[in-house]
């Protein structure tokens, strides 16, 4: 094992060059990771926006961190997508059969998300920008903003990766993404919660959603982010701890 | 040395369903190994175990004389194996397939390349280099699959029923390619396969499988020899006349299979020169025209059909 474990980076960087390439190569994933997020920051800042009344000046500053999750729930789904892929087509049997480490075929997925989902919020943001959308923040907002999303997204990720060795089906592999998509839906992303009945409103505050959209939003906004910062840090991090088990045994029963 | 050495090997699942049972098996250095058997024989499993993508439950697995439990890195670096289903990257190109597999192999750059351009002539990959993998027949995607499992010139080639599915013509040249990888580059080839022909025509040494054990290990013709029973043959001018020969040669032969098919007798044989001898002799006796007698030898087939379907003690 040690001389595999030896080449853990460069094996893992080999996968993820080679899973960037699937995603450039693969005008579905471009479509519906970017395009359909700046798709629905249209929708919503031209169609509803106006009619929508958070106390902001501008809807698409109070809109923007919840597209941004939007857009890591659809880029998580091509993660479990292209692993069943792999498991389908034999391709993780032969990666079993030569001398790398085993779990550097999940972690090169797990690199691509965190790369690809990166270059989406990237993308969004400056169409954001185009549209109109202005931040105060400083340097080390920013950072704590990709932090949180960086957080968020290996969270998803890890949950992703269950899926994709799960799923009987191409379909099942990317269908439990859609609730991770549709969640900011029920939560403060693109209206206050303040308006809901009470019961969709206790769901839409308690649920991890929120805490990082407010603590997002409060970073974006150079105002002081409360304890919602932590809260949203420990849904991840529980997430990943757990996910991360689950995947890790189903893969070594594989 | 002895390529692959499997003695008492023994795989029994979670859900409790015991696939290789006591298996047995040598494959010597340089030789084309074929490992036939039904479906549900434990033939993949038994590949699976020796490209280390499955654990035994319990038997002794040396690869070139190194121990599977202790030295499965060393072992994987030593072989390959292409599976049943093709394990070719669609999104990628053939080359960045090849290179692919070289980068995880830790293949030097230049080295890669110059094999890889080897590969390519020798598989007859050139004139598919500018289309998108995604567009090659089946037979094109096992060849390139072969070709870059090739890359990092393994000692030993797995390939689980290589040629399934494949029209007449594709198997053909898929034997004259593994034939060609054993003479160019040495490697001991481990297949698995149900296609009988396929065993005999390309194996220095079969193993037959039946139930998770081997049944007989040994070249194709100490196989059919295995069986010791030739067959007479018995050819008349029509089915009348065969049904005619059929109840004379029964009642002379009685305790012996005689089978009728269409217009010739066939006879298991207990001593194949004497049975020739009097089954002439009786037909001339009873005046019975026939169109020929012959001695035939028992086929690969009739050895697997008999080891199958009985066992052997």
């Amino acid at each position: 094992m040690e001389s595999t474990n030896k080449y853990f980076f460069k094996d893992m960087s080999v996968m993820f060059g080679r899973s960037m390439r699937h995603i450039f190569r693969s005008m579905d994933t471009i479509i519906t990771v970017s395009i359909t997020p700046i798709a629905f920051m249209l929708l919503f800042v031209y169609v509803f926006g106006g009619a929508i009344e958070t106390g902001t000046e501008n809807y698409i500053d109070y809109l923007l961190p919840g597209i941004m999750l939007m857009t890591i729930g659809s880029g998580i789904a091509y993660v479990a997508y292209r692993l069943f892929m792999d498991k389908q087509r034999g391709i993780l049997e032969r990666f079993h059969s030569m001398p790398i480490a085993r779990s550097t075929v999940l972690w090169g997925h797990v690199l691509t998300s965190l790369i690809s989902n990166g270059i989406s919020i990237v993308v969004i943001i400056l169409v954001a920008l185009l549209m109109g959308f202005r931040s105060s923040a400083g340097i080390l907002e920013w950072l704590a903003v990709f932090g949180i999303l960086g957080v968020f997204t290996l969270a998803l990720t890890w949950v992703a990766v269950i899926a994709g060795l799960a799923a009987k089906t191409p379909d099942g592999a990317g269908a439990f993404a859609y609730p991770i998509i549709f969640l900011p839906f029920v939560s403060s992303a693109f209206v206050p919660t303040d308006t809901m009945p009470s019961a969709v409103r206790v769901f839409a505050e308690k649920q991890p959603v929120t805490p990082i959209v407010e603590a997002i939003r409060n970073l974006l906004s150079n105002q002081p982010v409360g304890s919602e910062i932590w809260t949203a840090l420990a849904w991840c991090i529980v997430i990943i701890v757990v996910a991360y088990i689950f995947a890790m045994r189903i893969y070594k029963k594989l | 040395m002895d390529a692959i050495y499997v003695e008492n090997l023994v795989k029994k699942y979670q859900n409790g369903m015991q696939a290789l049972n006591g298996v047995s098996l040598t494959v010597k250095e340089g030789e084309i190994f074929s490992l036939l058997g039904e479906n549900g024989a434990g033939k993949s499993t038994l590949i699976n175990i020796l490209t280390t993508y499955l654990r035994p439950t319990s038997g002794t697995i040396s690869v070139f004389g190194k121990d599977i439990h202790n030295e499965a890195a060393v072992i994987r670096s030593g072989i390959a194996c292409v599976a049943q289903r093709t394990s070719i990257d669609t999104h990628l190109s053939l080359t960045e397939n090849m290179m692919f597999q070289s980068k995880l192999y830790k293949i030097p750059k230049t080295e890669a390349k110059d094999r890889m351009e080897i590969l390519i002539s020798c598989f007859g990959l050139e004139r598919y280099l500018k289309y998108p993998v995604s567009s090659y027949s089946g037979g094109v995607k096992r060849r390139l699959d072969i070709a870059l499992n090739m890359m990092s010139n393994p000692k030993i080639l797995f390939l689980d029923e290589p040629t399934v599915g494949m029209d007449v013509q594709s198997r053909m040249a898929m034997w004259e390619m593994m034939k060609k990888i054993r003479s160019d580059f040495g490697t001991t080839i481990f297949l698995t396969t149900h296609y009988l022909e396929e065993a005999e025509s390309l194996s220095d040494t079969i193993c037959i499988m039946k139930d998770g054990k081997e049944v007989l290990q040994g070249t194709p013709h100490t196989l059919r020899q295995y069986l010791q029973q030739n067959i007479l043959k018995i050819t008349f001018a029509d089915k009348g006349a065969a049904k005619i020969g059929l109840k004379q040669i029964a009642k002379f032969f009685s305790g012996r299979k005689v089978v009728l098919h269409e217009e010739h007798l066939s006879v298991c044989c207990e001593n194949s020169q004497v049975d020739l001898k009097q089954a002439g002799h009786l037909l001339f006796e009873q005046n019975i025209a026939f169109m020929g007698i012959e001695i035939l030898q028992p086929s690969l087939e009739d050895v697997f059909i008999r080891l199958t379907s009985r066992g052997v003690s």
